[in-house]
């Protein structure tokens, strides 16, 4: 076992066994789920940046692999 | 030093032309710029145990009435464009109506804003009042960045309309474009703030 194999499975080890280390986001855990108003909305905030961001990001990533799609052919043309 | 030709011919690559390219990813920017703050709304006001009724604090009627000015303006535009495009002088009268109408929606804005804080509610009142400001302010100041390329292009900007027609026609399009962005970013925070 390499030495950085050793080292990611110790990390794993420790954030298994410390689990309040590894749930610092609360909402990421499940913290919403119940009545806290401020959990509520951070769930809220969280939902909204994601439905505006990830379609954002993905019609870029989709434009650029066309863009690098479509020159790829205008080469192949040119040859 | 050599320069980014300004063409408007559009690219076989990206299927653009370069200004327009650089608007989508402006634009595609500024949705994540009101991304962002329509993600702080939904944050404090679901955590907020009490909010108060915006059509109770602002003035709705006030709202409706600069809803209807943004999209006659955006009507206008679109009409300037199609004006721009078969070389018609009257383009440049067009854009200035457009900016004439937005100056409108700024008169009504700030004679809101004044009311509201004569009412007691300024930014630092309570969340509400920090997210209407930080929201609409935000807004206006794209509404006046907008103004300021519309005058722009009815005035020293229009010597391109004879000179290089189809570069001042893009130039109205890239505008145009943006300007029904502007508009739809009003629309949702109309129904944030005002109907909600």
């Amino acid at each position: 076992m390499t030495r950085r194999l050793q080292s990611g499975v110790l990390l794993w080890l420790a954030i298994a066994l410390l689990p309040k280390v590894a749930a610092a986001c609360a909402v990421c855990f499940g913290a919403g789920t119940g009545d806290n108003p401020d959990a509520a909305g951070l769930n809220a905030g969280v939902g909204v940046l994601f439905a505006v961001l990830v379609p954002i990001q993905v019609v870029v990533a989709l434009f650029f692999a066309r863009v690098a799609r479509r020159s790829g052919l205008a080469q192949d043309d040119a040859r | 030093m050599s320069e980014i030709p300004y063409t408007t011919e559009k690219r076989p690559d990206s299927g653009l032309t370069n200004p327009m390219l650089g608007l989508w990813l402006f634009l595609a920017s500024e949705v994540m710029l009101f991304g962002s703050l329509f993600s702080a709304y939904a944050l404090l006001r679901l955590g907020s145990a009490t909010w108060p009724s915006g059509s109770e604090r602002l003035h709705p009627e006030w709202g409706a009435v600069n809803t209807v000015v943004l999209l006659a303006s955006s009507g206008i535009l679109m009409k300037a464009l199609r004006a721009a495009r078969k070389r018609q002088l009257r383009s440049r009268l067009l854009m200035v109506s457009a900016a004439v109408l937005a100056m409108v929606f700024l008169a009504i804005k700030f004679g809101e804003y004044r009311s509201v804080v004569t009412s007691g509610f300024l930014p630092r009142t309570d969340i509400f009042s920090a997210l209407y400001f930080t929201l609409t302010g935000v807004h206006v100041l794209h509404l006046v960045a907008g103004v300021g390329v519309l005058l722009y292009l009815a005035g020293p900007g229009f010597k391109d309309h004879h000179a290089r027609p189809s570069l001042f026609a893009q130039r109205v399009q890239l505008t145009s474009i943006y300007w029904h962005f502007v508009d739809a970013v009003w629309l949702v925070l109309f129904v944030l703030l005002y109907l909600t």
